[in-house]
């Protein structure tokens, strides 16, 4: 939870939108100008930090990179195929995806990965 | 073979199929079609054949692709009789046969020095001139003194068949065959074999209720553990307590309802304290005792049985208060101190009874850690659950019904007082009489060698370089494997008449799974060395010669097979490759030999004695391929064609519940005129008797009398509680113990195995630790620590664990390879042997793996 | 209808890491990119500790978000069939790695390189030696590309194939490898549509259930478990 609500403070700062809104909305709108294409984020799908996924997440989202990584490897009993392996070479720490799940589920502002529908 | 998605198909008839299961064309052979390359897989083809990568001996079904080994399968037509799985040795052992990094041709070394800092510099040679070498050395040997050769064989006695070797050391003429028992559970069988007259024994798992489990780790890597991980659980899960009592939480602890953690080499103690329990709340199986035990056998004060002029041992009768050979209508004793023509003696459970009498819970608790009131619980519970005096009816019989067992492997066995730990088990056991019993400990060819209950003949000079059933291990019957190479530095030390010259190594890497083990290879120094393996292990290194092996996917056997109690049967291995086109194997390589030696015929004759051949037997005049060996061994023993075997790989048939649980105790000790199962050892008093005349006689300096007699006690007792370095090492604050993991073997060749690597985190080992010990010692998890023992050091990295006593250090065996020979993926983690004392069992000759203390440092 | 589902008991998982081997061997692992995993980890303080063990592998979601990642991204190269198996086609996979950041189980294994098994060898080996068309497109592997387990796809292809339905699961030509080795019978493999199936019977009678619920991805994977879900 702490994680999140830093996650959407710094989003609130970036995104001017953000500040007039609710957040929902604001978020809303920028996925909406993602997708349009009105906001430049690249076109090449990757991972790699200069790509789109990241330039999303940190640039138009205005994240910082601990919003997504946690500073700490998995807690031991973490059921991911690869929880053992972080710190990796290039990731600066593993990602908890359920901080992904308030934009990413069904109705929610980004792409619905999570099968869970927004309330 | 070419498959379009409208050939596919059409060859597998699937149109008709589809529509019949209702799935929709698109998905069928879906990624076959998409391919941009057609899938074009070949002929695959599978052959049923058996694992040897461990002892287990599990049933395998190999996958073939145009004759590339694929895959390796469990055979499911084994489930019932043995494995269910196959673990990951045996999942991954193709890539032991296609490793690049094995011997392949024949190898002379170069640099005369040896060590274990040398490099042999080796140079390739032809098989003839390393048969030529040999056999002009093993000829010089037979003609001066063929004891001079000694034949070594770990998992070498399971590639072949030790019937072999023997065979070979007979028609040679040397009495040296030594395999690796004391590196295993030797002492355990010995205690088996003083107790009951045989080793063997598994708990009655279909219908065990309360299994208590000491040390042994069947869930990881163990004897049996194939049967033993899938009956333990099948069982607990029809309501069996599984409690396990180890210093280490292992995989077995892990699955148990309950995790005792005892302090190491204190489990004697624990037992001797149930025993107490049971005796003072008289929860004991009298009948058991009286009738099938020696338990109220009448001992003078001479420590002997009490016996008739006939020599047949007396008990109390109660009724006519006179003692009296166990005969119909007498009523015997258990318990009591009578006098007899004037001279006093008791019962032989009345001895157990005294000796047990100061093992106070509350001293159980001082010394093993284990609380008091646990151990007074869980004998209250043991006794509870047996249900002393039922019965249980299975097709028809009405049979003993005992539903509790202990067992155990090392945990007990490889100890400096292995057998006395084990037979305290038995005791235990036998107090509540569950031993053979419906649900209890299944004991194995019961009474099979009557010479067990003699007193050893404590020989003297020792006819073997191993010292086994001499005078030094006076109840070696399974070898003394790590005694060879200390023999060797001073033979007329141990009273040996000449001096060995020349060694052969089967498939084994001996001096890494030893124990101090550092002076194995000054040994090693000693003879002309031949090793035959399929990796260049750290024994290699040692060799003069080197012959490259086949592995168990490559070459044949013939396997007597793995009994459960309920099942048991014969099995085979077939080749299924030759990766490296090596023409030779161990078999080959003795038949060679014997050819070359001139004692073929000899050697063939010797094959049928041991193999006890009466129908098909081999013939004198004729070599025979290791196929055609298999073949006959087959027919032999399974009575069926060998194309049988060859199509299904084994024959198994299940026990008839009469043989399983009539054959044993209750055919040869049940009642009067019949041998009893030792509660109390006599034979250990005869024989400690031996050994002392035997030192007096020849003068022998290097026996402390005072130790033999403490090993030699008729019953289990305190002092065995506290091996060696437990007395002296007062200066090494915590325990260190040894344990097994599914990713190695002993023979040194699971290392270079890429897939047992890369199972996370399994290319080395680790020196485990508590965590609060570790905070104590501001050791942190990953850091490298060192072990210091008064024989050695082993450095490696830490790994924390809530799983371990907090005065417990422990570490992993078959890693921290260092011979030139392995890749350096191949030498990652600790060798812990170098760091360990070597006090062996003094009955059993077996390596104290367990016993040794150590301090612990960040390095 | 089928659908295939797998159950991983972890109260009779003794920790081996055969299915683990297995896995590896059977589908020509790269050491970059295991398909199956074991996550072993302790449970409480000593004395009274816990040691649990669970693998992991494809989790094959109804409703997989590395496929809604995928799809999003243009690729299409991760499919959903109707039996319920998830699989990457390697040919369209742009190793964008979206289905790795979206997958809550940590599945899909990006592989950067694909290297021989034994570290310094010289030559292939024969096993390793298999030409391209000799092996199962899912076996094909490629350097940057994502990969993930396929409920041994190429086992079960097959016996759909021939209309041999009922093999799968109990004949080992036809069952998952990792499925198939376990010495201790916690991992079983069959059609959760039919009632009698052992598959059905054992997630009834053991309750066992999908972990992480939470992301609504609907696993087809069931879990018997010791320890928690995290």
């Amino acid at each position: 939870m702490k994680r999140l609500i830093t996650l959407l403070a710094i989003a609130a700062l970036a995104v001017p939108a953000l500040a007039t809104g609710p957040f929902n909305a604001a978020l809303d709108e920028t996925a909406e100008q993602i997708r349009s294409g009105a906001l430049d984020v690249g076109k090449k799908y990757s991972m790699d930090f200069s790509d789109r996924f990241h330039t999303i997440h940190t640039k138009a989202l205005g994240m910082g990179c601990v919003a997504c990584h946690a500073t700490q490897s998995y807690s031991p009993d973490h059921l991911y195929l690869r929880a053992a392996e972080f710190p990796q070479r290039g990731h600066p720490g593993p990602v908890p995806r359920a901080d992904c799940i308030g934009c990413h589920q069904q109705q929610g502002s980004a792409t619905p990965w999570y099968g869970m529908v927004r309330k | 073979m070419s498959i379009s998605r409208r050939d596919f198909l059409k060859q597998t008839g699937t149109l008709a199929g589809v529509a019949a299961v209702g799935v929709s064309l698109p998905t069928i052979a879906q990624a076959a079609e998409k391919a941009s390359v057609p899938y074009t897989p070949g002929v695959e083809k599978y052959v049923k054949s058996q694992c040897v990568h461990c002892v287990n001996f599990c049933g395998i079904e190999v996958k073939l692709q145009d004759d590339v080994i694929r895959a390796i399968y469990p055979d499911r037509a084994r489930a019932e009789f043995y494995n269910r799985g196959i673990c990951p040795k045996g999942v991954a052992g193709l890539f032991n046969t296609y490793n690049p990094y094995r011997l392949k041709k024949p190898m002379k070394r170069t640099n005369p020095l040896k060590g274990m800092d040398q490099d042999p510099k080796w140079v390739e040679i032809g098989w003839e001139e390393a048969f030529a070498t040999i056999t002009e050395r093993l000829a010089k040997i037979k003609a001066d003194n063929p004891a001079k050769f000694i034949w070594h064989h770990g998992h070498g006695k399971y590639l072949i068949g030790d019937q072999f070797p023997k065979a070979f050391a007979a028609a040679f003429g040397t009495p040296n065959v030594v395999h690796r028992t004391t590196t295993c559970e030797s002492s355990r069988h010995v205690a088996d074999e003083l107790t009951w007259g045989y080793h063997g024994i598994l708990p009655d798992l279909e219908y065990t209720n309360l299994y208590l489990n000491f040390g042994a780790n069947a869930f990881e890597g163990e004897q049996w553990s194939r049967w033993l991980d899938h009956a333990t659980l099948d069982a607990k899960e029809r309501g069996m307590k599984l409690v396990t009592v180890e210093p280490r939480l292992s995989q077995t602890g892990a699955k148990s309802d309950e995790w005792i953690p005892i302090r190491p080499a204190k489990d004697v103690l624990m037992l001797l304290g149930m025993a107490k329990v049971l005796l003072d709340e008289g929860t004991i199986d009298k009948e058991f005792l009286a009738n099938y035990t020696n338990a109220p056998q009448l001992v003078g004060a001479d420590g002997k049985f009490l016996r008739d002029k006939d020599g047949k041992p007396l008990v109390w009768d109660s009724a006519s208060n006179a003692a009296k050979v166990l005969a119909e209508g007498v009523t015997p004793a258990l318990l009591g101190r009578f006098e007899v023509e004037g001279k006093p003696c008791a019962t032989s459970l009345q001895l157990l009874a005294d000796s047990v009498a100061k093992v106070t819970p509350e001293l159980v608790e001082e010394v093993s850690g284990v609380p008091a009131a646990r151990v007074v619980a869980l004998a209250r519970e043991f006794a509870r659950e047996a249900r002393i005096g039922s019965t249980i009816e299975i097709d028809g019989q009405k049979l003993r019904y005992r539903p509790v067992a202990i067992y155990s492997f090392r945990g007990l066995a490889a100890k400096e007082f292995g057998v006395q730990n084990w037979r305290a088990a038995l005791i235990v056991q036998m107090l509540v009489g569950c031993l053979d019993a419906v649900g209890g400990l299944h004991l194995h060819g019961v009474f099979k060698k009557p010479d067990f209950f003699e007193p050893s003949k404590c020989e003297y000079p020792p006819k073997r370089v191993d010292l086994a059933k001499s005078v030094y291990f006076p109840h070696g019957h399974h070898d003394v494997c790590q005694q060879v190479a200390l023999t060797l530095l001073d033979p007329k030390a141990f009273g040996l008449g000449y001096e060995p010259e020349m060694q052969m190594f089967y498939a084994t890497n001996r001096p890494m799974s030893t124990s101090d083990a550092t002076k194995q290879f000054e040994g090693y120094k000693k003879t002309f060395n031949v090793v035959i393996d399929i990796v260049d292990t750290e024994l290699a290194q040692m060799a003069d010669i080197v012959l490259p092996d086949l592995t168990y996917l490559e070459s044949w056997h013939y396997f007597p097979g793995r009994w459960t109690p309920s099942h048991k049967h014969y099995a085979i291995r077939q080749p299924v490759a030759n990766a490296y086109n090596i023409p030779h194997e161990g078999y080959s390589i003795l038949w060679e030999l014997a050819n070359r030696l001139g004692l073929r015929d000899k050697y063939i004759e010797e094959l049928n004695k041991v193999w006890k051949l009466k129908e098909k037997k081999f013939e004198a005049g004729r070599d025979y391929s290791a196929k055609e060996a298999v073949a006959l061994l087959w027919e032999e023993n399974a009575h069926k064609p060998f194309d049988y075997a060859l199509e299904h790989g084994f024959l198994g048939k299940k026990v008839e519940t009469k043989d399983r649980y009539l054959k044993g105790v209750e055919e040869q000790f049940k009642g009067a005129g019949k041998p009893k199962m030792n509660l109390y050892a006599e034979q250990l008093v005869t024989g400690y008797e031996k050994v002392k005349e035997t030192v007096a006689k020849h003068g022998i300096k290097n026996l402390d009398l005072e130790q033999y007699r403490i090993a030699m006690s008729p019953l289990p007792l305190p002092e065995h509680a506290q091996p060696v370095p437990h007395r002296e090492a007062k200066d090494y604050p915590l325990y260190l113990v040894t344990h097994k993991t599914m990713y190695r073997n002993q023979c040194g060749n699971t290392g270079q195995n890429p897939i047992l690597n890369a199972l996370g985190g399994t290319d080395e080992n680790r020196i485990v630790l508590n965590t609060a010990t570790a905070q104590q010692l501001n050791i942190k998890d990953g850091d490298t620590v060192m072990i210091e023992t008064r024989v050695g050091k082993a450095k490696g990295k830490a790994k924390l664990s809530q799983g371990v006593r907090p005065d417990v250090v422990t570490v992993s065996y078959s890693y921290g390879h260092f011979s030139t020979g392995y890749p350096a993926y191949a030498r990652k983690g600790t060798w812990i042997n170098q760091a360990l004392e070597l006090h062996p069992d003094r009955l059993s000759g077996m390596n104290s793996f367990n016993d040794t203390k150590c301090k612990l440092t960040k390095a | 209808m089928t659908k295939f589902v797998r159950v991983i008991d972890t109260m009779r998982c003794m920790g081996c890491r055969s299915c683990v081997a297995a896995c590896a061997v059977e589908n020509n692992f790269t050491p970059e990119a295991p398909w199956n995993v074991m996550v072993e980890y302790e449970t409480g303080a000593y004395p009274n500790t816990g040691r649990v063990f669970a693998t992991l592998n494809c989790m094959h979601c109804e409703n997989p978000p590395c496929k809604t990642a995928c799809d999003a991204a243009g690729f299409k190269a991760i499919s959903k069939n109707e039996f319920g198996v998830v699989l990457i086609d390697y040919e369209k996979c742009s190793g964008c790695r979206y289905c790795v950041a979206t997958c809550p189980y940590g599945v899909p294994q990006h592989n950067e390189r694909v290297a021989g098994l034994y570290p310094g060898a010289k030559e292939a080996t024969p096993y390793e030696a298999i030409a391209t068309e000799k092996r199962h497109p899912t076996h094909r592997k490629l350097p940057n590309v994502v990969e993930k387990c396929t409920f041994c796809w190429h086992k079960l292809e097959p016996a759909i194939a021939a209309g041999n339905l009922q093999a799968i699961g109990k004949d080992p030509r036809h069952t998952p490898t990792c499925d198939l080795v376990c010495p201790v019978g916690a991992r079983i493999f069959g059609d959760l549509d039919d009632p009698n199936s052992e598959v059905s019977r054992v997630i009834a009678r053991k309750k066992a259930a999908p972990i992480k619920r939470e992301f609504g991805t609907k696993p087809q994977v069931y879990y018997v478990l010791e320890g928690g879900d995290n």
